[in-house]
C-alpha cells in the first residue's frame, strides 16, 4: 500500500487500526526522499530514517495501547526557524548554522504529543524574509510543479516537502504570507490562524506581532487535526489568547463543509482586480466563488478600500523592518551562532560588525539596516508610527468587513509563481508578491489558502480570511472548495 | 565663590525579594552561583523564547511607587532599549519607556534641621543586564571579556529623581532614606553586593550637566560628587565651562573618568515589546497593595518618638535601617527597663564599633540578649556607664556574653562589705577544714578567698574579700587563744 | 504631505545595524535601499488619520507569571552553543575599541 499518499487522518487509521506497517510507511518516504530530494532541496537537516522509523513504531504502539494519538505515526516537517531540541535550527543563515536549540517549540511539543514525529527541518528564506525560498543560504527550493519555479516562500522547503510526499504534514510560519504564498503555489491548504491562538514559544523571531506558526497539510481534515492538537493557550507566550479549542471543532467544521452550508461570503473585488493580479489568479478566484455558491454559500461583492488595497504593503514592510532589526540584533555570535569566536584584542563593535556582516544575507542586511534607521530618533514618527496608525485604520476596515460575513474570499498570490531567479533580483518585485497576504498579518485575522485550481498544470489556491477566532468558518469554506473542484491530496511527482 | 550645584540621581535597584527573574522563572538568587547556572533560554536571549513578566515584580513596583507617593500607571507596559554590548543577551534592554510604571512621586528628607522634599520623576521596572568579567582585572589590559549572565534578567527597578539635591549630603540622605524604605518593604536588600546602582547627574553653576555612572554604593555617591564638585568648580575657576558628558567613578583611585564618545550618542530606538502586549492594572491591586504596605521609616520614628519617649534625632537613627529598628525594638521587648537607655546604648555605643562590620551583621554578632544584659548590669549597679561603652566594644568585636566577660575581667566588683562578711562566714561554716589549715598555714588562706569569689561568682573585690577573711581568721585565733588559756 | 524624503547614508544605516559591508556590498546595497524606499515611501501619500498606533493586532492584555522558580539550564547546555568560553564563562570581545 501506497501508505505516504495518504492524508495524516486515513494514516492514522490504517497504522493504528488497519494494521498498516509503520516501518514501511517511513521507508516509502525516505525513498522519496532519496529520488527528489537532491531537485528539490527541501531539507536542511534530514534525520536518520532508523531513528524516525523507531519513533513511529513507538507512537504507533501507544495509539494502539489506547492513548490519544490523533496523529499517530506521521511524519511531520519543521521549518528550520522553528526550535525542536537537539536538531540545528539554521533559519537558513549562516548566521546560526552552528546552532543547535537546547528546548523545544510548544507547538511541536503538542504535535510530537498527539503522536507526529519530526523527520527533519526544512529550507526557508534566511529568517524567513522572502517569499520565493531564494533568500536561503542553503540554495533555493525549487517547487515540485515546477521544478524550475519557485516553490513560494518564505515556508518553501515545508511546501515542497509535503507537496512532493516527502512528509506528510508540515509547519511553516507566517508573518506576511510566508505559508499561504507557497500553499498557494504546491497544491497545499495552509493556515494562518488568528493571532494569539498558537504558541509562538520556539518560534524564532522576525516581526512578532504579524507572525504565527502553522499548518501547511495536502488535505483540509489534516489542517483541522493538527490545529486541534497545536492550537490553544500557551502560559510561556504573553500574546497567546485565553482560548482553547474543544476537541473536534475544527475536524467537525470541515466535515459540516463537506456537505456544504449557506455561508454568507464577501468576495474583495478591489483585491481580485488589484493591478498587481494576474488573470490567471482572478479566474481561479471566480472559480472559487462558484464552488461555495455550488455548496450553498452566498457570495457578495465588497471594496475593501486603497488603505487595504494599497498602504498595506509598505506599512507591512516597516512594521516588518523595524521589528526584524530589533529582533536580529541578538545576533552577535558570542551566545550562539556560527562559532566564529573574538580575536584577541577585537573591540566589540569590530566583533559585531564583522561577524553581522559574515554571517547575514543581502535581504536580511537591508531589511534590518532600513528597519534600525526607520526606528531611529528622527524617522521613528515617519515611518513606524505611521505604518502602525494605518494598520490600524486596515484592521477596523477588515474587522468591520469580517464581522458582517462569514468569510472573505480574495486571491492568495498575485500571480503564478516566478522562474527561480526572476523574482529575487529586484526587492520591491519581491516585496509585491506579498500584497493580498499582508493584510491578515496586519490585522490578526485568520486566512487560510485552499487550492482552487490548476493553470498549466500547477495548482493555485485561494484565500479565505474570517474574524478573529473564525478558524471554524475556514475550515467549512475550505472543505465545500475542496469537495466542489475535487482538489485535495495533490502529489507533486517531480521531474526534471 | 560658591557656586550653586544641581544634583539629579537614577537609582537601580534590584528587587532581590523575587524569587525569579522579571520575565523567565530561573531564580533570581544567583550571587554564590557558579557562572551560567541561573540561565534558560528567555534570560539567554536564544532565538524563539520569550518572555512573561513576574506578577511579584509589578507588586513589587506598585509598592515602592506607593511608598515613594507616587501615580501607579493604569497599564504595565514594556519597550526595547537597543543597544549593542555583550552583557546584553539580546541587545536590546526590554525596560519601560513611554509608560513608567509610576510617575510623580517625592521623599522627604531632613537637612540641617528642615524639611526638603525630593521629587521623583519616574520610576520604571526593567530587566539587569549580565556581569562582564575581564580576565586582566581591568577593560583596558584584557584582550577579551567573559560574560556570566546569571544576573541577565534579574527585576530591577529604576528610580529617577528630579534635579532636587544641592549637595552631596542631600544625596546621602536621600539614598539613605530611599534604602531604608525599601529594606522596610520588603523588595530589596539594598546591601547585597550589586542591588543598588547609582547613576548621577551633577551640574555646577555655569557648567553643562555630568553623569557619573554606575557608583556602587551611597558611600561612593557622596565621594564622586564631592570630587565632581571640586573637578567641576575649578574648571570655571580657570574659565573653563564644564562640558556635557558621562563620567565613570573609579572608586580605586577615587576620581571620575571620561566615558568613551560613542556611549553617549546612542540612539536607543525605542520601541513597545511586541512580545509583551500591555496589562491593565486594575485599582483594585493598587488598593491591596496600599493597605497590605507595612508601617514605613517615617512612621515607625514617630511611633519611636510617642511610644518610647525618644529624641527625634536618635529615632531617626534608629529607622535609618530596618534591621537596626528591628533589632531595637527586640531589645526592649526583652529588656522592659528604659527604652531611652536602650536606644543610647544602641546608637551611640553599639553602632560605633559595628561599623566596621556592616549592619548586616549585626543579629549575627550581637544577639539582643546580650545588650539586655549589659543593660541589665548598668540598672543592677553592677558596672558604670563607662564600663558599658567599654563592653560594646567587646560584644561586638569578640561576640562574647558580657556577664561572662564581666567576671572574667573583673569588671564586677562586690566591695560591700557587710555583704562580703555574710559569705565570708558561709565559707567558715562550709569548709572547717580548710579553716583549720589557714589557721596554720598563710598559704591556705588562699583557698579560702577563693571560695568567697566562687560564691560571688567572680563579682567580689579580691583585695576586700583577703582582708575580710584574714580579719575573720584573726578574730578566730584570739577567740581559741581566750579558750585555750581558760582550759 | 509636509515630510520630506531623506537621503540616506549607508554607512550610518551599516553602523546602527552593526555591519560591516565590503565596498561592492555597499554600492550593491545603496542602490537596492534607494528602491527599498522609493516603494516604502508611497506611505507617505496615506492619508492618515489621527488613531492610536496598532502595536498588538488584537486588542489582547499581557500575561502575568507566578513568582515560582523552575530548573533551567545546566552550565554545559548554556555553554553548549557558545562561539568560545573559558572557566564556565562565554567569551566575548573586548569591550573597549582601540
Amino acid at each position: 500500500m501506497r501508505l505516504y499518499t495518504l492524508p495524516a487522518w486515513r494514516l492514522r487509521w490504517e497504522l493504528v487500526e488497519g494494521g498498516g506497517d509503520p516501518a514501511s510507511y517511513v521507508e516509502q518516504v525516505y525513498e522519496r526522499i532519496r529520488l527528489f530530494e537532491k531537485t528539490l532541496n527541501s531539507y536542511i537537516t534530514l534525520r536518520s530514517m532508523e531513528e524516525v522509523v523507531e519513533e513511529v513504531e513507538q507512537q504507533v504502539r501507544e495509539a494502539r495501547r489506547g492513548a490519544y494519538k490523533p496523529l499517530a505515526g506521521v511524519l511531520l516537517a519543521v521549518k528550520d526557524n522553528i526550535a525542536v531540541e537537539g536538531l540545528p535550527n539554521t533559519c537558513a543563515s549562516r548566521m546560526l548554522s552552528k546552532y543547535i536549540p537546547p528546548y523545544t517549540a510548544t507547538v511541536v511539543e503538542r504535535l510530537v504529543e498527539a503522536g507526529a514525529v519530526v523527520i527533519g527541518k526544512t529550507n526557508m528564506d534566511e529568517f524567513a524574509m522572502g517569499s520565493t525560498g531564494e533568500t536561503s543560504a542553503y540554495g533555493p527550493t525549487r517547487n515540485p510543479w515546477s521544478i524550475n519555479r519557485v516553490p513560494g516562500g518564505s515556508s518553501s522547503g515545508t511546501a515542497a516537502a509535503v507537496a512532493a510526499a516527502l512528509a506528510t504534514i508540515g509547519l511553516g510560519n507566517d508573518t506576511g504570507g510566508s505559508i499561504r504564498l507557497p500553499a498557494a503555489w504546491t497544491g497545499l491548504y495552509g493556515l494562518k490562524s488568528t493571532y494569539g491562538l498558537v504558541s509562538r514559544y520556539g518560534l524564532v523571531s522576525y516581526a512578532e506581532s504579524l507572525e504565527q506558526i502553522g499548518p501547511m497539510t495536502r488535505n483540509i481534515m489534516d489542517l483541522a487535526v493538527m490545529m486541534e492538537a497545536m492550537a490553544g493557550f500557551d502560559p510561556r507566550d504573553s500574546t497567546s489568547l485565553d482560548y482553547t479549542p474543544s476537541r473536534g471543532v475544527y475536524t467537525a467544521a470541515v466535515e459540516r463543509g463537506e456537505e456544504g452550508a449557506r455561508l454568507s461570503v464577501a468576495l474583495l473585488e478591489d483585491m481580485v482586480e488589484h493591478e498587481a493580479v494576474s488573470e490567471d489568479v482572478r479566474r481561479v478566484v471566480y472559480r472559487a466563488a462558484e464552488a461555495l455558491e455550488e455548496m450553498g454559500a452566498k457570495v457578495s461583492r465588497e471594496k475593501v478600500g486603497r488603505h487595504v488595497a494599497y498602504y498595506a504593503l509598505p506599512a507591512y514592510y516597516v512594521i516588518a523592518m523595524c521589528e526584524a532589526s530589533s529582533n536580529l540584533a541578538r545576533y552577535d555570535n558570542i551566545r550562539y551562532g556560527y562559532r566564529e569566536p573574538p580575536r584577541p584584542w577585537e573591540g566589540w563593535n569590530t566583533y559585531y560588525s564583522r561577524v553581522r556582516g559574515e554571517g547575514f544575507g543581502r535581504e536580511v542586511k537591508r531589511r534590518i539596516m532600513l528597519g534600525s534607521w526607520m526606528l531611529s530618533a528622527g524617522y521613528k514618527d515617519q515611518y513606524y508610527v505611521r505604518a502602525l496608525r494605518l494598520r490600524r485604520m486596515v484592521r477596523d476596515r477588515l474587522l468591520s468587513l469580517a464581522e458582517r460575513y462569514d468569510v472573505l474570499l480574495l486571491p492568495s498570490a498575485v500571480t503564478m509563481p516566478p522562474r527561480l531567479g526572476e523574482a529575487i533580483t529586484d526587492p520591491v518585485k519581491l516585496y509585491m508578491l506579498d500584497t493580498v497576504s499582508v493584510q491578515a498579518n496586519l490585522s490578526g485575522l485568520p486566512a487560510l489558502t485552499v487550492p482552487a485550481g490548476k493553470v498549466r498544470s500547477i495548482p493555485l489556491g485561494v484565500q479565505l480570511m474570517a474574524r478573529p477566532l473564525g478558524e471554524p468558518r475556514l475550515f467549512t469554506a475550505a472543505s465545500m472548495i475542496a469537495t466542489a473542484t475535487g482538489l485535495h491530496d495533490l502529489i507533486a511527482e517531480p521531474v526534471g | 565663590m560658591k557656586r550653586r550645584t544641581v544634583i539629579g540621581l537614577e537609582i537601580h535597584v534590584q528587587l532581590t525579594a523575587l524569587k525569579t527573574k522579571l520575565f523567565c522563572s530561573c531564580s533570581a538568587d544567583y550571587r554564590h552561583s557558579p557562572p551560567n547556572t541561573h540561565v534558560c533560554p528567555v534570560c539567554l536571549g536564544l532565538p524563539g523564547a520569550l518572555p512573561v513578566v513576574n506578577k511579584e515584580a509589578l507588586r513589587a513596583a506598585i509598592s515602592v511607587c506607593l511608598a515613594l507617593n507616587g501615580r501607579v500607571a493604569d497599564r504595565l507596559r514594556f519597550d526595547r532599549k537597543h543597544y549593542f554590548y555583550p552583557d546584553m543577551p539580546k541587545n536590546y534592554q526590554i525596560t519601560q519607556y513611554l509608560e513608567p510604571i509610576c510617575r510623580e512621586g517625592y521623599l522627604e528628607i531632613e537637612y540641617n534641621g528642615r524639611t526638603k522634599k525630593i521629587r521623583i520623576r519616574r520610576m520604571n521596572l526593567e530587566e539587569d543586564p549580565g556581569r562582564l568579567v575581564y580576565p586582566a582585572g581591568s577593560p583596558l589590559h584584557s584582550p577579551y571579556s567573559l560574560v556570566d549572565y546569571n544576573r541577565a534578567g534579574v527585576a530591577l527597578l529604576e528610580i529617577v529623581t528630579e534635579p532636587d539635591m544641592e549637595s552631596p549630603e542631600e544625596a546621602r540622605l536621600f539614598l539613605e532614606k530611599l534604602r531604608s524604605i525599601l529594606e522596610h518593604l520588603g523588595v530589596s536588600d539594598p546591601s547585597l553586593e550589586g542591588a543598588m546602582r547609582v547613576d548621577a547627574n551633577i551640574s555646577v553653576e555655569g557648567g553643562e550637566r555630568v553623569e557619573v555612572k554606575n557608583i556602587g554604593s551611597i558611600h561612593e555617591v557622596e565621594r564622586a560628587l564631592m570630587y565632581e564638585i571640586v573637578r567641576q568648580n575649578s574648571l570655571l575657576d580657570k574659565g573653563v565651562k564644564p562640558k556635557r558628558e558621562t563620567r565613570h567613578w573609579d572608586p580605586a583611585h577615587r576620581v571620575t573618568i571620561p566615558a568613551r564618545v560613542k556611549e553617549t550618542e546612542e540612539d536607543y530606538r525605542y520601541m513597545p515589546d511586541p512580545n509583551l502586549p500591555p496589562v491593565r492594572i486594575p485599582a483594585e491591586l493598587v488598593k491591596a497593595v496600599a493597605e497590605s504596605l507595612p508601617e514605613l521609616p517615617d512612621k515607625r520614628a514617630e511611633r519611636f518618638v510617642r511610644e518610647y519617649g525618644l529624641p527625634r534625632k536618635t529615632a531617626r537613627v534608629l529607622v535609618s535601617r530596618k534591621l537596626l529598628a528591628d533589632f531595637y525594638e527586640d531589645v526592649v521587648k526583652m529588656y522592659g527597663g528604659d527604652p531611652r537607655r536602650a536606644a543610647n546604648y544602641i546608637v551611640n555605643d553599639l553602632l560605633n564599633w559595628l561599623k566596621d562590620y556592616g549592619i548586616k551583621a549585626l543579629y549575627s554578632r550581637v544577639p539582643p540578649e546580650r545588650v539586655v544584659k549589659v543593660l541589665k548590669l548598668l540598672d543592677e549597679g553592677v558596672i558604670s556607664i563607662r564600663q558599658a561603652k567599654e563592653l560594646a566594644e567587646v560584644i561586638v568585636k569578640k561576640g562574647v556574653d558580657p556577664e561572662e566577660y564581666v567576671k572574667k575581667a573583673g569588671y564586677v566588683k562586690i566591695s560591700d562589705e557587710e555583704y562580703l562578711s555574710r559569705i565570708v562566714e558561709e565559707v567558715f561554716k562550709e569548709h572547717p577544714k580548710a579553716v583549720r589549715d589557714a589557721l596554720e598555714k598563710p598559704k591556705a588562706v588562699n583557698f579560702l578567698v577563693g571560695m568567697v569569689m566562687a560564691k560571688t561568682r567572680g563579682r567580689a573585690d579580691p583585695v576586700v574579700a583577703r582582708r575580710l577573711v584574714l580579719r575573720r581568721l584573726e578574730e578566730l585565733r584570739a577567740r581559741g587563744a581566750s579558750q585555750t588559756s581558760s582550759r | 504631505m509636509e515630510e520630506k524624503q531623506p537621503r540616506i547614508d549607508i554607512d550610518h544605516l551599516a553602523w546602527l545595524a552593526r555591519l560591516q559591508l565590503s565596498e561592492d556590498e555597499k554600492e550593491e546595497i545603496r542602490r537596492s535601499i534607494e528602491r527599498i524606499m522609493e516603494f516604502i515611501n508611497r506611505l507617505l501619500e496615506a492619508p492618515v488619520e489621527d488613531v492610536e498606533p496598532l502595536y498588538h493586532p488584537l486588542d489582547k492584555e499581557g500575561l502575568l507569571r507566578p513568582d515560582e522558580p523552575s530548573p533551567g539550564l545546566s552550565q554545559e547546555e548554556a555553554l553548549m552553543n557558545a562561539a568560545a568560553t573559558e572557566n564556565g564563562y562565554f567569551k566575548a570581545p573586548r569591550t573597549l575599541e582601540e
